[in-house]
């Protein structure tokens, strides 16, 4: 059967043309986007995730539209098939910068909740000092380096015992809106490591954002979220990724040991200064966001 | 979460928005809605679900279905309560006692179809009258506690004059609730048999809709499984217009209602000791008291004198009942 033909039948859609084959259809009551599944499981986890995530913080997301049978998704030749609404107006965060912490907040809400077992653990540091060892005889200079900045990794570490290490959809995603209000377009893709996401949207906000901007987002990420989450985040975000990624780095063949270097000195300062930032007194294990 | 964002999961774009008391009318190119925005329990939420699905299965057609989001959500969260939608049922159809004739029937429609014969449980039976007993006793003692703090003054106004000649009139109803409702107890635990239904919980008129010869009823938030006198009682008292009441009405109200769905007698007893407790009456009390409507004093007597007659009426309904 016609694809169209399909869609049309299972989701009473009338008036329906490819917009753009075969991603994006016009219906009777306007575009919809088509997203193709190769695999149940990625799509059983985004289906129960954007589900959750609207639930559990009103976040407007592509949640799958369901069939006139009420099932949200289809089976097709090569997979499934499911449908979206189709938003074109991008979401102005330069208005709203608490948004977009509070959209991560809430992303991480809704990650811990759908995989409970696996959300917590602590930062690798055993495993990333070992690995710092092989790095001494490929590069001595940035070894020292390193080495000496040990001291510093461990009091960046002694704020809580754990580090968030669930997943969550937030890759090629994009932010729109919607009546005046957020609506968070989630990629199809797999999902990606809360730790990692952490680490580099606080890099990106330092970037990207003036002081008070920066602080909205960092109160934002922090204002719904109980004590105990609310540490393992702060954790999270100051744990020592750069020295991590830059060990990692180095234990590359043919990586540009300068370049390498650079990008993590640099990365260093950074988390000095939003550390400064957000008020962090990491040795007094306390933290305080300045208005 | 505001309107435009919430039609938007329903994908209807609004051509006209009224406000209709708790329920917003929307008026668009698929047809007509109402937008109930309320404050429900997850519990609740499911059996309106349940109730929706059982009524389908039943092919009970006498209620307005739940619109679904184009996510297939029926009720959608609003950051302080939820949402949901129905078609709209426009209710000006019918006289007001015509309407009344048609919901008592299908009121013992909805019981008929959802009667089902519970487990019996002395345990629980006692627990309920234990309950029932308690709260009366509380509603009387805190109307014992006003008639013994105005008898002390020298000048009574028109109000508190009215209320202390009527009150040991209202007390010999409060012992006729509290005779039948033993006698309700004494005949459960003879029978050992209980007997629940779906109950609307909110049984007014003013949550049934009259529109093409039809009635249907709105607003299951407040559904519960429960005896059928629960409805019947609510709705008896939410019928009675204080200023035109008949007798005769109640009678036949209750007549029609036993020609779909007869009561046992052991539920007739509990009707009559719902329908004795003057709690109506004792509303008047409170009302005049706290007097938020900032109605005349005299409103409030004539009020008052117009539910002691309103007793009197039910207590002859009931005698013959």
């Amino acid at each position: 059967m016609n694809l169209l033909t399909l869609i049309a039948e299972k989701y009473g859609f009338k008036e329906l043309r490819w917009v753009q084959t075969p991603d994006v259809i016009m219906t009777h009551v306007g575009k919809r986007k088509v997203s193709y599944w190769r695999e149940r499981d990625l799509l059983e986890y985004h289906l129960n995730f954007r589900d959750r995530l609207f639930f559990n913080s009103g976040i407007m997301c592509n949640r799958m539209i369901r069939t006139l049978n009420q099932e949200a998704f289809i089976p097709i030749d090569s997979g499934f098939l499911t449908v979206h609404d189709f938003v074109e107006d991008e979401f102005a965060y330069e208005l709203f910068p608490e948004m977009v912490g509070y959209l991560l907040s809430s992303l991480i809400r809704c990650g811990i909740e759908q995989d409970d077992s696996h959300t917590l653990s602590p930062f690798p540091y055993r495993e990333t000092v070992k690995a710092l060892s092989a790095v001494k005889t490929l590069d001595p200079e940035s070894y020292f380096l390193l080495i000496s900045l040990i001291p510093d990794v461990k009091k960046r570490l002694c704020y809580h015992k754990d580090i968030l290490n669930g997943m969550i959809p937030f890759s090629s995603h994009s932010l729109k809106e919607v009546m005046g209000q957020l609506y968070f377009e989630c990629s199809d893709e797999a999902p990606v490591s809360m730790c990692k996401v952490l680490s580099n949207e606080v890099h990106l906000w330092y970037e990207r954002k003036k002081r008070s901007d920066f602080n909205h987002y960092f109160n934002a990420l922090l204002s719904e979220v109980d004590r105990e989450l609310r540490s393992a985040l702060i954790q999270t975000v100051i744990a020592p990724w750069e020295w991590q990624t830059c060990i990692q780095s180095l234990q590359n063949e043919g990586s540009n040991v300068d370049r390498v270097m650079k990008e993590f000195v640099e990365k260093w300062e950074a988390m000095k200064e939003i550390t400064g930032l957000v008020g962090l007194s990491i040795l007094e294990g306390r933290v305080a966001v300045h208005e | 979460m505001s309107d435009p964002a919430l039609l938007f999961q329903y994908d209807l774009y609004p051509e006209r928005v009224m406000k209709m008391g708790k329920v917003t009318k929307i008026e668009t190119e698929r047809g007509t809605f109402a937008l109930k925005e309320t404050k429900l329990r997850k519990d609740q939420m499911d059996r309106i679900l349940y109730l929706e699905e059982r009524f389908k299965q039943l092919k009970f057609e006498s209620f307005v279905p739940l619109e679904r989001t184009k996510y297939g959500d029926a009720f959608v969260y609003t950051g302080d309560g939820v949402a949901y939608l129905t078609p709209w049922v426009d209710g000006g159809e019918g006289h007001a006692a015509q309407k009344e004739e048609r919901f008592i029937l299908d009121l013992a429609e909805l019981h008929g179809y959802t009667a089902r014969d519970q487990a019996f449980s002395e345990e629980v039976i006692k627990q309920s009258y234990q309950k029932m007993i308690f709260m009366r006793e509380s509603r009387q003692f805190e109307m014992e506690k006003y008639v013994n703090a105005i008898e002390k003054r020298i000048y009574l106004s028109p109000f508190e004059l009215t209320f202390v000649t009527h009150f040991h009139q209202l007390m010999k109803y409060c012992d006729l609730a509290k005779t039948r409702l033993d006698h309700w107890y004494e005949q459960v635990l003879e029978a050992k048999r209980y007997r629940t239904v779906f109950c609307h919980g909110k049984c007014s008129p003013s949550h049934y809709v009259m529109n093409g010869g039809r009635g249907y009823f709105i607003n299951f938030e407040r559904a519960v499984i429960d005896t059928p006198v629960r409805d019947l009682a609510y709705f008896i008292r939410s019928s009675v217009h204080p200023f035109q009441f008949n007798p005769a009405t109640t009678t036949a109200h209750i007549g029609r209602y036993e020609s779909q769905f007869s009561l046992l007698e052991e539920e007739k007893e509990l009707l009559a000791s719902y329908l004795y407790f003057p709690e109506s009456v004792f509303n008047s009390v409170t009302r005049f008291n706290e007097n938020r409507q900032y109605w005349p004093h005299i409103k409030h007597v004539r009020l008052f004198t117009k539910k002691i007659e309103v007793m009197n009426g039910i207590d002859h309904v009931l005698q013959t009942f």
